[in-house]
């Protein structure tokens, strides 16, 4: 009797388990997603999300200087030259020990390259990082490397190298490395080891002379500071390029919806009068312009400790990896302090055919715009606003597909856009143009052609744009 | 088949998957719960009674009213404004023919309707919405709260503004400009409850209504199924907590009321908005607060 009664209750508890179970396993399923939990991941048509830091850091400028003394800019940074010699850069430079800059004498240090004999590479990095973490970004590219979480922090920051053959070139030679803080605050020159990386990198250099672009020294119009080293691209009256005509991405609303809010049930929608679309949960709001893209805002965060720029840049490109994701060729074109609050504002710019190809220019704050010259920053596809504890506060993306190619533009020299720029006013007070680069600017209706400008960045590290454009060639 | 060992190890296999599993709702339950409230299983930490009004205190809260008992689920809502007929709120003012209609330079459909007799007394209605009407102060003394509201009942009932649904009395306030005068405040109630974002405010002086502004919401439909909200005691907390409140400076409660929020600026910048369910709290000093009753979040 009593064994049976046991059997009963043994049974009656084994029911017991297993309806708990089920009702446990109901209670999972009714629990909506949190949304603070992990976040799903939203990627746009045409755009890749699982870009790498140093995919995007690559260089603004990569130069070479040959046998014949000329220098060359390398355009397109995804071409099998370029990517040859950018890997051999990157494995000879990291045999350089960098402790501390040397104070800048009089001069800029990189007002060298006219002086240089031998073969050598100049290289303008888009953000002033410590050295260290320079060589973490690239020791993160290599196969099999762990994904990089944070950047060694410390030490000297860099954003221009150059590297040369102290002689005529020769193998065996062991070059040197020229390390420098764009805003001119310091420099130092190391010897580099010989050896085989030494001999790759001389092969790389002479195989990428091929698809470089000549430079010559630009004659800016008397007024218009210019640096010493100054080169522009050298582009002849007649030239003209085939303009991208772009399509615009429109990002499904739902989708990115969920990957910034998780649950869309307590998110509020509005339709604004202009025809913007946002979506808010009063910490976070998405909108939808009726010009195209996003724009994600995020309540301030409260004050944390400032955790730098490296922390700020992996932070953004990990955002844009969960977020929209990144166009062909896509960029860091130039950092900005921000000015209330710290933190900083990256843009980024996707690429067609080597040139970034960045959003139509936002208005002139105040004023009408002159007519040729445009001093306002430029509007690049993707901007992201960081906060000093390394935050996300804002990303504006826009993006437009590259569909093909229109007509061919014809191309206003580069000294007759910087007349230009000198009639419409000048350059801002105290700068001094340090570079320029063609690029193409999104047209802002769906179907357009792009237009090409001369992106030229001053020696403050601002950006300005210039229209490039001439008569419609053939 | 030992029917008595196969049964004792499918006891334990399914006791340790129960274990597993209750962990994993409480894991879940505490990452929603830091995102939005959850109804708590068994016990509240702000239950009712003497406890959350003890607990309310020591965050700094000091209730001058009672709490509502309970808290629905409730969906949110989708809200446009509606623009009102100004011809027809200007015959039953004015009389048939007694005004003119003067268009608002900039906004096309906007227009301001002028007494005949008394240019100064004016009826703007706008195309986005908003209905305001302003006529001169008389002389006397501020009128009786009750006086005022029943002037108010019956300049609405002969404006015949909202045309449909529900205005209930939200209270009164002193008139903010010179003189003595009070405001009677309306709010708008859809399905019981107050749609915060739809109002009228008419203001008394010397036996005259002297001004009114309204808004008006047309509830378009649900944005979506309904949630559980959170009960006052917590939106209280959450409250306190944001405005840094303790028992040395306490927040006192004079009001605590469950309807839907909407920022005024909307009706000027939408064509169609959802509005969330909120606790509106209103302190002894007259400040107002909303606190979204499915996050805790205070609405700005």
């Amino acid at each position: 009797m009593s064994r049976r009664l046991g059997g009963l209750a043994t049974d009656l508890l084994l029911v017991a388990l297993v309806a708990l179970a089920f009702w446990l396993n109901a209670q999972l399923w009714r629990l909506p997603a949190a949304g603070e939990g992990p976040r799903p991941l939203y990627t746009a048509p045409g755009a890749v999300s699982n870009l790498r830091p140093g995919e995007v850091l690559r260089p603004v400028r990569l130069l070479v200087r040959g046998p014949d003394g000329l220098w060359r800019r390398l355009p397109d940074p995804q071409s099998q030259a370029a990517v040859t010699l950018w890997r051999a850069t990157v494995q000879l430079a990291a045999g350089a020990r960098v402790t501390e800059l040397e104070h800048a004498p009089a001069g800029r240090p990189a007002a060298m390259l006219g002086q240089l004999q031998g073969p050598a590479v100049e290289i303008l990095l888009p953000a002033p990082l410590p050295w260290a973490s320079w060589l973490a970004v690239w020791r993160s590219e290599e196969a099999g490397a762990a994904p990089l979480a944070s950047l060694p922090g410390g030490g000297p920051a860099v954003d221009r190298l150059l590297l040369f053959a102290s002689g005529p070139g020769t193998e065996g030679e062991a070059p040197q490395l020229q390390l420098a803080a764009g805003d001119a605050s310091g420099w130092r020159r190391v010897g580099l080891p010989g050896g085989e990386a030494a001999v790759a990198w001389l092969a790389a250099l002479k195989a990428a002379q091929g698809e470089a672009m000549a430079l010559e020294p630009v004659a800016a119009p008397a007024g218009l500071a210019v640096e010493a080293d100054f080169l522009g691209t050298a582009a002849p009256a007649a030239a003209s390029v085939a303009a991208p005509r772009l399509a615009e991405v429109r990002p499904d609303q739902e989708g990115l919806g969920h990957a910034v809010f998780g649950d869309m049930a307590l998110v509020r929608r509005v339709e604004l009068v202009d025809g913007e679309v946002l979506f808010t949960d009063g910490r976070a709001t998405l909108r939808f312009p009726p010009e195209g893209g996003f724009v994600l805002e995020r309540q301030a965060s409260p004050g944390g400790p400032d955790r730098g720029l490296g922390r700020a840049l992996l932070a953004a490109v990990d955002e844009v990896n969960h977020l929209g994701g990144w166009p062909a060729g896509s960029r860091l074109l130039a950092v900005e302090p921000l000015p209330r609050g710290g933190g900083w504002q990256l843009d980024f710019a996707a690429g067609f055919r080597g040139l970034p190809l960045v959003a139509p220019a936002e208005k002139a704050p105040s004023g009408p715009p002159p007519a040729e010259f445009q001093p306002v920053p430029p509007a690049a596809a993707i901007d992201v606003q960081v906060s000093p504890a390394g935050v996300v506060q804002r990303i504006a993306w826009h993006l437009e597909q590259v569909e093909g190619r229109s007509a061919a533009v014809r191309l206003a020299p580069l000294p007759a856009a910087l007349a230009a720029a000198k009639a419409a006013g000048g350059l801002p007070a105290g700068a001094a143009l340090a570079d320029a680069t063609l690029a193409w600017e999104a047209a802002g209706a769906a179907g357009a052609s792009a237009r090409p400008l001369w992106l030229l960045t001053l020696s403050d590290g601002r950006l300005l744009r210039l229209p490039a454009a001439g008569a419609e060639g053939g | 088949m030992d029917w008595a060992k196969a049964r004792l190890w499918l006891i334990l296999l399914f006791a340790a998957l129960d274990v597993y599993l209750l962990v994993q709702v409480r894991a879940e339950q505490a990452a929603w719960r830091s995102w939005a409230w959850v109804p708590p299983g068994v016990a509240n930490s702000a239950s009712s009674g003497q406890a959350a009004v003890r607990q309310l205190a020591e965050a700094g809260v000091l209730l001058e009213t009672d709490l509502p008992a309970s808290a629905p689920s409730l969906p949110l809502w989708t809200v446009r404004a509606q623009p009102a007929d100004g011809t027809t709120l200007a015959r039953r003012l004015f009389g048939a023919d007694g005004w003119t209609a003067e268009p608002w330079p900039g906004s096309p459909g906007s227009y301001t309707y002028v007494d005949r007799k008394a240019p100064q007394v004016r009826l703007s209605v706008l195309r986005e919405g908003p209905v305001d009407y302003q006529e001169p102060a008389g002389s006397g003394g501020a009128p009786a709260p009750e006086a005022a509201r029943q002037l108010a009942d019956a300049f609405l009932r002969r404006l015949g503004w909202p045309p449909g649904g529900e205005l209930a009395y939200d209270g009164l306030d002193p008139a903010p400009r010179e003189g003595s005068g009070l405001v009677v405040h309306y709010v708008e109630m859809f399905q019981g409850r107050p749609l915060f974002g739809g109002y009228a405010a008419v203001e008394v002086r010397a036996g005259e209504v002297t001004h009114l502004e309204g808004v008006w919401l047309e509830v378009s439909g649900r944005g979506g199924s309904s949630r559980p909200v959170m009960p006052a005691e917590e939106a209280l907390l959450r409250l306190a907590a944001d405005r840094g409140a303790n028992p040395a400076q306490p927040l006192r409660v004079r009001e605590v009321r469950l309807g839907y929020y909407s920022p005024f600026y909307r009706v000027y910048e939408a064509n169609r908005w959802d509005v969330a369910p909120v606790w509106r709290v209103r302190l002894a000093d007259g400040s107002v607060f909303y606190v979204n009753a499915y996050t805790g979040l205070l609405e700005k």
